[in-house]
């Protein structure tokens, strides 16, 4: 029988220190057979090892529509993520996954896309940002609403400047009132003031929204009232995990498993869940 | 048909022939003013005078265990999978709600992803149970759960202490009719099926005050927030003892160890009881209180674990009623459930 | 000794209509084996709820760390002469507010366990009759302490070799689970993170094998050498019996030998090991 702990070994291949506590890894399997057919689907997450620390747990930050490498980001908190941090290209680490339920991104076809994050809640977003913009077509206007508490918090500054030159995204860039630079083009305000001013029209479209749970609390008033209902508006809940398999009973809100059932729910699932995350 | 039965002083040398050569044999005794079941105990010292304080739980998912080997040359890394340590096991005179509790969790050990440690320990383990004449501790209340105190649940082979010398003998599973010439060897009579009907009754008998639990799910479900919480839960002191003794508890810890450049990959038995099991990297704790840590206890035997998986992940063991340092009894907590749906409270 | 419930039970009513406590820790009928069970009195009218009797073993100080008492301004807690001991030794390092705790103490003539003994501590109690308190209720008890109690299993220990005594207690922690039970039982582990519960580093290893069993069990009677008041919460609470008064006894002694001091008595001086005096006798370690 297999042993369903064992991770895959993975070689970090690039590495960028996103922020002062953030960094982001672009991991590559060592395995051929694994780097050429290794799949998943957006909003799906891993556990990565490191052997002798222990493992965490992030999204898969690369879209699937990527081959041959997968994509996380992380903030150096604890244990885990502090040596991960120390890594350097070359290193090897361990990969469990792709666990989890996904994005139905094939249920967003032929919609407008409006992406809504708040700081190092962007890499589940991104997911699912590239998994769009490599189908372009199959979608209609996207609009990426992101912001952070300052200028050095935002991650992935080089895509956002990317998503800024595309002419088919509109991407609308915020941090809190207080965290612009002297340079700083983009707006200035809480996420969810930003959103409302942006104001994407809710028809016929899906939001993907992200964020610590201050931002979610004031954001989703101002989607209903832009007129979203609670069945499009897409999130991903993040919760204590450590087997990532349904077993060890930690990560349950409730009825729900994040980590078999979720991550992913719409805020319509979220609403029934009891208070217990 | 008629069972076969057993001198009741021939139990130690019918342990003795199960196990054979080599076969790894738990059996129930003494140690101090409890018993134990401990693996490699002396048959002759097999004492079934009450249940015992550890669950079989320890032979199946042992409190620590190896599941993963790592080394380090420079910076790169090689892992190596581990063997499941499963060897033939004799489990002898398991009691019923012990035996109950494999078909509960097994489910969950292999709910889409299988564990290989379980499942093959399970598979190489005869489950010998010796039914309770009646509850034998004041703490039982397996009736409440639908099983009985000579429930065949879960077992191989039942043992049934109809008189004082003498033990029928049901071989209740395939992997238990497999044996019928070792029981064969050691048997003294027979005794009518009828005769263990008797036995059964006189069991649930001695429980009869025990209530049933069928509302508990549903009262469970619609009351998450309900001062009975903090009510009960006072007195929990948030250690791990009802957790690690009961047999149908299975959270767990991953933890490295290492020592130099190598090191193992281990799997801890672990308790949603702890303040910190639920305690995010960023601080905020989804359970921050004992009272939401010992709901979620319940509601995860009784309404979360039953709506995923059909059975209630609970035997009605009574180890977590008679060994809580704080007689924090969770029949109590349930019962008092069970009676407010009943009043529609 | 149930005559002392009634005497409970009016004060707590007392205290709690005159607003004295915002609650009283108590014990109730419990529901296994005749034990009492720790209880929160919230409500004057609930007060019938308390009781005592041979059968209350436990420690209530203990919950004096925990929430809510731990939020409280003002709590009363019935207690015997051995959790008072406890309460003691919280004062002297200054992690509760004599202000914030009524004592309403009882007179004892020891208590029971599970299996129908009588715990050493009952043997050997010198305060049956408790000196600190608030009120206290029942009659007095005079002290009859056995003065071997205490050290009649540290014989055992005593009488081994080094290398048997390695084995000896090899053999007691591997049964260890870590559940903790001990931990939290005891009135003194007080830590807001224990040490087993810090991993940056990772002093202590969580895992229940020999080695980290070993840490945690002997890193824990370290900790409590000098502070622990015998009251035998762990070695009651724990789930399969491990002698661990044996452990903290010898401590005890150890502590006494070194520095002539008991732990519990004074709450104005300060343990042994938290302290440190420029005149402190060296002379056993130089």
């Amino acid at each position: 029988m297999e042993n369903i702990y064992k991770p895959y070994l993975v070689r970090i291949e690039e590495k960028r220190t996103e922020t002062y506590d953030t960094t982001s890894f672009k991991l590559v399997f060592l395995d051929d057979h694994m780097r050429e057919n290794f799949s998943f689907h957006a909003g799906n997450f891993g556990e990565y090892s490191v052997f002798g620390e222990g493992e965490s747990t992030f999204c898969i930050a690369s879209a699937p529509t990527k081959k041959g490498y997968i994509e996380c980001c992380f903030r150096a908190a604890g244990r885990l993520t502090r040596s991960l941090a120390a890594k350097e290209v070359g290193d090897i680490i361990g990969f469990r996954g792709p666990y989890g339920n996904r994005f139905p991104i094939e249920d967003f076809y032929g919609k407008n896309m409006v992406f809504i994050a708040g700081g190092i809640a962007l890499p589940p977003v991104r997911s699912v940002i590239w998994n769009v913009l490599d189908l372009r077509d199959k979608f209609e206007e996207v609009t990426i609403v992101y912001g952070a508490r300052s200028v050095a918090d935002l991650v992935y500054k080089n895509e956002l400047r990317v998503w800024e030159e595309m002419g088919d995204v509109n991407l609308v860039q915020t941090v809190d009132p207080g965290g612009e630079t002297p340079d700083w083009k983009g707006q200035i305000g809480f996420v969810p003031n930003v959103l409302k001013e942006a104001a994407p029209k809710a028809e016929n479209s899906i939001a993907v929204l992200c964020g610590p749970p201050v931002m979610i609390r004031f954001t989703l008033p101002v989607l209903r009232e832009l007129g979203f209902r609670d069945e499009d508006v897409w999130t991903t809940l993040e919760n204590r995990m450590k087997c990532g398999l349904g077993k060890c009973g930690r990560c349950n809100v409730g009825h729900v498993y994040v980590c078999k059932e979720g991550p992913v729910f719409t805020a319509a699932q979220v609403a029934q869940m009891p208070n217990d995350f | 048909m008629p069972h076969m039965t057993l001198d009741r002083t021939d139990l130690p040398s019918l342990a003795q022939e199960l196990a054979g050569q080599g076969k790894r044999l738990v059996l129930p005794v003494r140690e101090g003013q409890e018993l134990f079941y401990r693996e490699g105990a002396d048959p002759a010292q097999l004492d079934l005078s009450t249940i015992p304080k550890n669950s079989i739980k320890e032979f199946l998912f042992p409190k620590c265990e190896k599941i993963l080997e790592y080394e380090y040359t420079g910076n790169d890394v090689v892992i190596e999978d581990v063997a499941t340590d499963a060897r033939p096991t004799v489990i002898f005179c398991a009691r019923p709600c012990d035996a109950a509790s494999l078909p509960v969790v097994e489910p969950l050990w292999n709910w889409d992803y299988k564990d290989k440690f379980f499942n093959e320990r399970r598979e190489q383990t005869l489950l010998v149970t010796y039914a309770c004449r009646t509850a034998p501790d004041e703490a039982c209340f397996c009736v409440s759960l639908g099983l009985s105190p000579s429930s065949d649940e879960g077992s191989d082979v039942m043992l049934y202490p109809i008189d004082e010398s003498t033990v029928a003998v049901r071989l209740a599973s395939p992997k238990g009719q497999e044996l019928e010439g070792v029981f064969a060897k050691f048997k003294k009579g027979e005794i009518a099926e009828e005769a263990l009907d008797g036995f059964a009754k006189e069991g649930e008998q001695s429980l009869a005050h025990r209530k049933r639990l069928d509302k508990v799910k549903d009262w469970l479900e619609e009351h998450f927030e309900d001062p009975l919480w903090e009510d009960k839960a006072f007195r929990c002191i948030g250690c791990g003892t009802c957790t690690f003794l009961c047999p149908t508890c299975h959270c767990f810890d991953i933890q490295d160890e290492s020592v130099f450049d190598g090191g193992s990959r281990l799997k801890n038995w672990d308790g949603c009881q702890f303040s910190l099991f639920t305690l995010h990297t960023s601080g905020h704790n989804p359970r921050d209180t004992q009272s939401k840590r010992y709901r979620q206890r319940i509601l995860h035997k009784y309404a979360i674990y039953p709506e995923k998986f059909g059975k209630v992940l609970c035997t009605g063991c009574g180890r977590c009623v008679a060994h809580c340092p704080v007689n924090l009894s969770l029949y109590d907590v349930v019962a008092t459930a069970q009676e407010r749906a009943e009043k529609g409270e | 000794m149930a005559d002392r419930t009634d005497g409970i039970r009016e004060i707590a009513r007392k205290w709690l209509t005159d607003g004295t406590v915002e609650a009283v820790v108590g014990w109730e009928q419990g529901t296994y084996k005749g034990k009492g069970a720790p209880v929160l009195i919230r409500k004057a009218e609930d007060a019938d709820r308390l009781l005592f009797n041979e059968r209350c073993t436990n420690n209530l100080m203990t919950y004096l760390k925990r929430d809510p008492v731990s939020k409280m301004e003002k709590v009363g807690i019935v207690a015997k002469g051995c959790d008072i001991k406890s309460l003691i030794g919280l004062l002297q390092e200054s992690q509760v507010e004599r202000e914030k705790v009524k004592v309403l103490a009882v007179t004892c003539t020891g208590v029971e366990k599970d299996d129908g003994t009588v715990p050493v501590k009952c043997q050997a109690c010198d305060v049956n009759t408790p000196t600190f308190y608030d009120e206290i209720v029942g009659e007095k008890v005079a002290s009859n302490p056995d003065p071997e109690a205490r050290s009649k299993d540290l014989e055992r220990l005593d009488a081994m070799t080094p290398a048997e005594r390695y084995r000896f207690w090899r053999e007691e922690l591997d049964k260890c689970i870590r559940c903790y039970a001990c931990r939290q039982a005891c009135p003194l582990c007080i830590c807001s993170r224990c040490i087993a519960e810090k991993n940056q580093p990772q002093w202590v290893e969580t895992s229940p094998h020999p080695r980290g069993n070993f840490s945690w069990n002997l890193i824990r009677a370290y900790h409590l050498a000098g502070r622990c008041v015998e009251c035998e919460a762990c070695e009651t609470a724990c789930p399969v019996n491990i002698p661990l008064m044996l452990l903290n006894r010898a401590m005890a002694r150890t502590v006494k030998g070194a520095f002539d001091y008991e732990a519990g008595k004074d709450p104005e001086i300060q343990p042994p090991l938290r302290t440190f005096n420029l005149d402190d006798d060296n002379s056993f370690i130089l």
